[in-house]
């Protein structure tokens, strides 16, 4: 036996990341140190770019906005007090003032997003509304540093600039746009830099169970074997099934459950003449919804809710 | 019992931790009550459990999803972002920093390729027996016509403009230096900012210095003396932090290339920083006492601003940033 077998990995190659997170798909499956696994839905590009536009909006243009709405009424209140202290006072502040509307200027635009991601965990105003965040390719919170490399290197996803004759020009995102479609897990540029990734984080409704109204189902359900165990794959087929039919037409639901029942009616011994959709909602309703004291079962719960 | 049952009698509890995600993330600060922290964690530890045996229990796949998308919501609050922690800045900023500078061979670079390009652009425009027509070549004709006029009616500014113009530096130099830190990336590209802009201020100096251009001269000396040490400085350090992160994912000393591209972004960052930090001092001499006239503040004064300012970068990134033998190795790999 060769000493140097494939599967023994150098110690130089941090296998870090490479273990502890894998990307299915959009997916991105992340082991806690806790072993606990679970997954990220992964933020494409064009998601992303609507939440930069609203950032810009808040962020540069809310800025700009303010800044003339504050113009505006310091010099209307100057020439309401023009003569008085009060006045002379205002006068002041508006000719220093720009300086420092110029500063703050460079702090919005360069820092915003560092700032903002940074004290909101990974969030601006932007990925708040539209449910994004970013963290760590690892699974993790970002910490300051990455936050702050992360929007600096935006400035090269936005490049190539088409130029308009004045201003930096108008920002076409190809190098973001190509960056992150090649990587896998959807990194711009600043995201590679930073070692960064960003992930759906949004609110979802506990999913109800399906119920049917037509009574046959509950009657088919009764009349099936009682040694009936669906395997996983079945379980899956059954709710993924019982979960879209409402959104389809009868003609293909049936086509669909042409595809399985058929075989499940021979196994079950019923008549031919049988609904294939009526079974399929039947096996749903055994397997998800009526009781069975089935002591395994039992098992599995209450060590669930010990933890 | 079967999923229905199931997830009834968990329904709640998932409930009540997506209500607690909600809460906490609508908060800025780390800092919840103890009793709600407990309760957080006690319910993410059901929820990871919940999701353990989703499969087992035979929970169908929109529930499972559904408990992913919790178990991942709750640990992103558990797990909040580290901010920069108040106690450690002044450790980061005189401490680590000016070393990581001193040695960094990134900025060695930036700065003998920055300065030996002002310098030989300089004395090539100065000296037009040489190289007949350099400086018109580099920056051309219209552009040395026009800061020569512009230096020509160099006269006194109101605060107001003074104001103004510090904040213009400040967005208009920073950014450029940040512009020349992440164009860096891609090493050609950014070799190719940072010789131009060394080059291009060297044609100016050298311009500027030439007999036949006294008057507008007198005024440029003027105004570049007291603002030029931490300006320039600001430049090489922009540059040389850029060319670390550029190099890093070329050459990645056995790291994978993403790896070694993180590590070297991120010990690079403190360097971009402390040339921000620079931009902005010089700004606020460039716009306060830089634009000032020979009658109100002679040259000397100015020579003397520069001085000190050249003494402090000393002291900062010589003296602190000195090599002691207990240094430890690497400071920001605790980080």
């Amino acid at each position: 036996m060769s000493l140097n077998s494939p599967n023994h990995s150098s110690p130089l190659t941090s296998s870090s990341e490479s273990e502890r997170s894998k990307v299915i798909d959009t997916m991105l499956l992340v082991e806690t140190p806790e072993k606990i696994s679970f997954q990220y839905q992964l933020a494409g590009p064009f998601r992303r770019v609507l939440a930069y536009i609203l950032d810009i909006l808040f962020s540069v243009v809310g800025y700009s906005i303010l800044l003339v709405l504050f113009a505006v009424v310091l010099g209307t209140l100057r020439r309401i007090f023009a003569g008085t202290m009060i006045g002379d006072l205002l006068g002041a502040i508006m000719e220093l003032g720009s300086g420092f509307a110029a500063v703050g200027f460079f702090v919005v635009y360069w820092f915003y997003g560092a700032l903002m991601e940074s004290w909101y965990n990974g969030q601006t105003l932007g990925k708040m509304i539209l449910g994004y965040r970013v963290l760590s390719a690892d699974g993790h919170a970002i910490d300051g540093v990455q936050a702050l490399l992360r929007n600096f290197f935006r400035l090269l996803d936005l490049f190539p600039m088409v130029p308009i004759g004045f201003g930096p020009g108008i920002p076409t995102c190809m190098f973001g746009l190509v960056a992150s479609t090649v990587s896998p897990k959807f990194q711009r540029i600043g995201d590679l830099v930073a070692g960064t990734i960003v992930v759906i984080d949004e609110k979802k409704w506990v999913p109800e169970l399906a119920t049917f109204s037509d009574p046959r189902v509950g009657q088919l359900a009764e009349v099936l074997p009682s040694d009936f165990v669906p395997s996983p794959s079945m379980l899956k087929t059954l709710a993924q099934y019982v979960d879209r039919r409402r959104f389809l037409a009868s003609t293909t639901t049936h086509e669909i459950a042409r595809q399985l029942a058929p075989a499940m009616i021979r196994k079950f011994g019923l008549p031919n003449d049988t609904d294939h959709d009526l079974l399929l909602c039947a096996m749903y309703t055994r397997a998800f919804l009526q009781a069975d004291e089935s002591p395994k079962m039992e098992l599995a719960l209450s060590s669930g809710v010990g933890g | 019992m079967k999923a229905a049952k199931l997830i009834q009698t968990r329904q709640s509890t998932w409930q009540r931790l997506d209500n607690l995600c909600e809460e906490f993330g609508k908060r800025s600060k780390n800092k919840v009550p103890p009793q709600k922290a407990r309760e957080f964690a006690s319910l993410y530890r059901q929820a990871c459990a919940d999701l353990a045996l989703a499969e087992s229990n035979q929970l169908p796949p929109t529930t499972i999803d559904y408990l992913h998308q919790l178990v991942a919501r709750a640990h992103n609050q558990l797990y909040r972002s580290k901010k920069f922690d108040r106690n450690v800045w002044y450790e980061r900023i005189f401490v680590d920093t000016p070393k990581r500078i001193f040695n960094d061979p990134h900025v060695h670079i930036a700065t003998l390729l920055f300065w030996g390009l002002f310098l030989l652009s300089t004395w090539l425009a100065y000296d037009d027996t040489i190289w007949p027509g350099f400086a018109e070549q580099v920056a051309g004709e219209d552009q040395l016509a026009q800061s020569e006029q512009a230096f020509n009616q160099f006269g006194d500014r109101s605060a107001t403009t003074n104001s103004w113009m510090t904040g213009f530096y400040v967005y208009n130099n920073a950014g450029i230096g940040l512009l020349c830190f992440v164009t860096m990336l891609f090493v050609p590209v950014g070799m190719v900012t940072l010789s131009f802009n060394a080059m291009y201020l060297g044609t100016v100096f050298g311009f500027m210095f030439r007999p036949e251009t006294a008057s507008a001269g007198l005024n440029f000396k003027n105004f570049v003396t007291a603002h030029g040490p931490f300006e320039l400085t600001a430049i090489i350090l922009s540059a040389g932090a850029g060319l670390k992160i550029g190099l890093g994912w070329l050459s990645t000393g056995g790291l994978s290339r993403k790896d070694s591209l993180v590590k070297n972004a991120r010990e690079a960052l403190p360097i971009a920083m402390c040339a921000v930090g620079l931009f902005c001092m010089a700004a606020v001499i460039e716009g306060f006492v830089s634009p000032t006239t020979e009658a109100f503040l002679p040259w000397w004064a100015k020579g003397l601003v520069a001085t000190v300012c050249s003494l402090m970068l000393m002291i900062y990134l010589v003296v602190l940033g000195f090599p002691r033998p207990d240094d430890e190795l690497d400071p920001f790999d605790a980080a």
